[in-house]
């Protein structure tokens, strides 16, 4: 009865104070959309860098010369394959292709080892030195459909030309968004790869729990290699977006603390006409924690709303319009940005993060005024 | 909690209280001294004075606002003058009706849950709540005002508004503070109608005025006097003597 009376004061003050409140309510929620947007966009990347690398062998073995990253000879392979647990082991041949004109970065590949992953859109995978498959997002840079030419220029800055014989679709873009796929042979002479050198080598690996194992032991067999676990992968995403998350956030905090001052300078700011009310409740009978319960359901009635709103407004920009003004920020350097859509995940622990450091920093500058002010004498209102 | 009126000794008794305001510091004040007061139940006492006499002080202390420094305040047989915050609230609300010298009502509010939300910790249900309030508004000519705001009353309306609300938790003793300080005459008579009207049902009225149309007017019983926070007369007067 009285948790209902209370509540019911509660509205009727909120209605009393209906355009400052809205304001408010207004300015909290943007805060905690833009908060909630980072926290859920990082999370859905996260979750898709993990979805896509689940398809990832479990291990690469790359070659390690002078401290950079050099060929490696197909017959490591060899050497690899007879460790016990391991099951085929992949030369890939690829490399990255810097295109002036669209001023992107495009990941050129050997068909071998990736085709069993990667479904198309429409058309074939590459059947002649001249054909290759492309990306979404290089169909989109370049322009090019299926049977069109695509031109780029080989390491000897000849001219290159391939038909497009089909376009991408992977269940994540984030994989083939700014892929072209040729034959080997022909991807050997454009990058000018010797025959019996690979980029790197793939390790299937049976057992997940023996993949540490198995990573120590080529690492000792063959010392110039660097194998990298899937685990590591993941680890480098997960910080890489941690970090840029956390760049993010520390910019948006310095919003959240200016929305706190506002508040705070609100709250204490109490203005007279609240202290006026209630000095008038104490004197009438209303204790101190009938004000206080009243002036807690007012804040939560705030925050809460605002946190609400917020997060439908987080998730509607990052789920529904596909985050435009974070994406750029969060998923890094690259002009083809992959169109995916963002598995919409939820970090309950992050939204319990969100909700502790926006609500109870409001209710803590709501409440303290106010018991402050219900603390006083109610004599004072006797003397007006 | 309320006050028992049905006990055979005093309503309320003063014993030896001081009130000392800002006490111990540089800026301190003594209000009242040494008061020693005794109210029967049924007596309309007039707390009179100059300012900065003590009446609103003693006012205060009589009606729970604050606790005096020194002496002791019973409230029938309870001694109330140490009591925590918490049971003086629950005794204001209960047994006290208050009307302030500025109504001090809440002026975006309707005059109705005017009435209504000083009684929202009582455990009275709101809709008991809300046809005490109907029926005191329609005896005090005000249920076509239900609605309205206070800040759109005149300053008769708000009076009565401010003596309806004293009446809602129907307390035994109605304390009112420089209550015809803001009324010409006629609001002043009408005012004085409706306490005569109060006491005649049985209540206790203290009244701090230093209006001598309240003072001297048949509805008091008793006026006390006041100068510089000491007791300086007490008297029976008209009906009281």
């Amino acid at each position: 009865m009285l948790n209902f009376k209370l509540l019911e004061y509660s509205l009727s003050s909120l209605w009393r104070r209906k355009e400052k409140n809205l304001a408010l309510v207004v300015v909290y929620a943007l805060v905690i959309a833009t908060l909630g947007s980072v926290l859920l966009l990082t999370h859905a990347l996260k979750t898709e860098a993990v979805m896509t690398l689940t398809a990832s062998p479990e291990i690469v073995v790359q070659r390690m010369l002078g401290g950079r990253h050099e060929l490696i000879p197909i017959d490591y392979a060899q050497t690899i394959a007879e460790f016990p647990g391991v099951g085929k082991v992949t030369p890939r041949v690829w490399g990255y292709y810097y295109d002036s004109l669209v001023k992107a970065n495009l990941t050129l590949v050997g068909l071998a080892g990736y085709h069993e992953q990667l479904e198309l859109l429409a058309g074939r995978f590459p059947q002649a030195p001249d054909e290759g498959v492309i990306g979404a997002g290089v169909a989109d840079a370049f322009g090019p459909q299926i049977g069109d030419l695509l031109v780029l220029e080989d390491s000897s800055k000849r001219r290159t030309e391939f038909h497009v014989s089909g376009i991408f679709r992977s269940q994540s873009n984030l994989l083939t968004n700014d892929l072209v796929v040729l034959q080997e042979g022909a991807l050997r002479d454009f990058f000018g790869i010797p025959d019996g050198f690979a980029t790197d080598l793939t390790v299937q690996v049976f057992n997940p729990r023996e993949i540490d194992t198995i990573a120590r032991k080529i690492a000792y067999f063959l010392p110039d290699s660097r194998p990298i676990t899937r685990d590591e992968l993941l680890h480098t995403y997960d910080s890489l977006f941690n970090w840029r998350s956390g760049m993010m956030l520390a910019v948006f905090m310095s919003a959240l603390m200016a929305f706190l001052i506002l508040a705070w300078d609100r709250a204490t700011g109490i203005s007279a006409e609240e202290k006026r009310e209630i000095g008038i409740l104490k004197a009438l009978g209303w204790e101190t924690s009938h004000i206080l319960g009243a002036k807690l359901r007012e804040a939560l009635l705030i925050s809460l709303t605002a946190f609400i709103v917020g997060l439908l407004l987080a998730w509607l920009h990052v789920f529904v319009l596909g985050a435009p003004v974070l994406m750029p920020l969060l998923k890094g350097w690259s002009v083809l940005f992959p169109t995916f859509d963002l598995p919409r995940v939820i970090d309950l622990y992050q939204l319990a993060i969100l909700g502790f450091v926006t609500i109870v920093p409001y209710l803590a500058c709501t409440l303290i005024p106010a018991w402050k002010a219900a603390s006083s004498d109610p004599d004072d209102v006797m003397r007006g | 909690m309320g006050v028992d009126i049905n006990n055979s000794g005093p309503l309320i008794r003063i014993d030896e209280v001081s009130k000392i305001y800002h006490h111990g510091r540089p800026d301190e004040v003594c209000a009242l001294q040494n008061i020693s007061l005794e109210i029967l139940q049924g007596e309309v006492v007039a707390l009179t004075g100059p300012s900065g006499s003590g009446k609103s002080t003693l006012l205060s202390l009589i009606g729970c606002m604050s606790r005096p420094t020194q002496g002791t305040i019973y409230l029938g047989e309870r001694r109330v003058s140490r009591l925590p915050e918490a049971f003086l609230a629950r005794i204001r609300r209960e047994s006290y009706g208050f009307v302030f010298q500025q109504y001090h009502l809440l002026r975006d509010v309707s005059v109705l849950d005017n009435l209504m939300f000083p009684l929202y910790p009582a455990a009275m249900p709101v809709k008991t709540m809300r046809e005490r309030a109907l029926v005191l508004l329609d005896s005090f000519s005000l249920t076509d005002k239900q609605k309205t705001r206070v800040r759109q009353l005149s300053g008769g309306e708000q009076q009565r508004v401010a003596l309806a609300r004293a009446l809602m938790a129907d307390p035994p003793i109605i304390i009112a503070d420089e209550p015809t300080a803001h009324l010409d005459a006629g609001l002043t008579a009408e005012l004085l109608t409706m306490l005569t009207e109060l006491h005649a049902e049985g209540r206790t009225i203290i009244i701090a005025t230093h209006d001598p149309v309240v003072y001297q007017s048949s509805l008091i019983t008793r006026t006390v006097a006041l100068r510089h926070g000491k007791l300086v007369d007490d008297e029976k007067v008209g009906a009281g003597q």
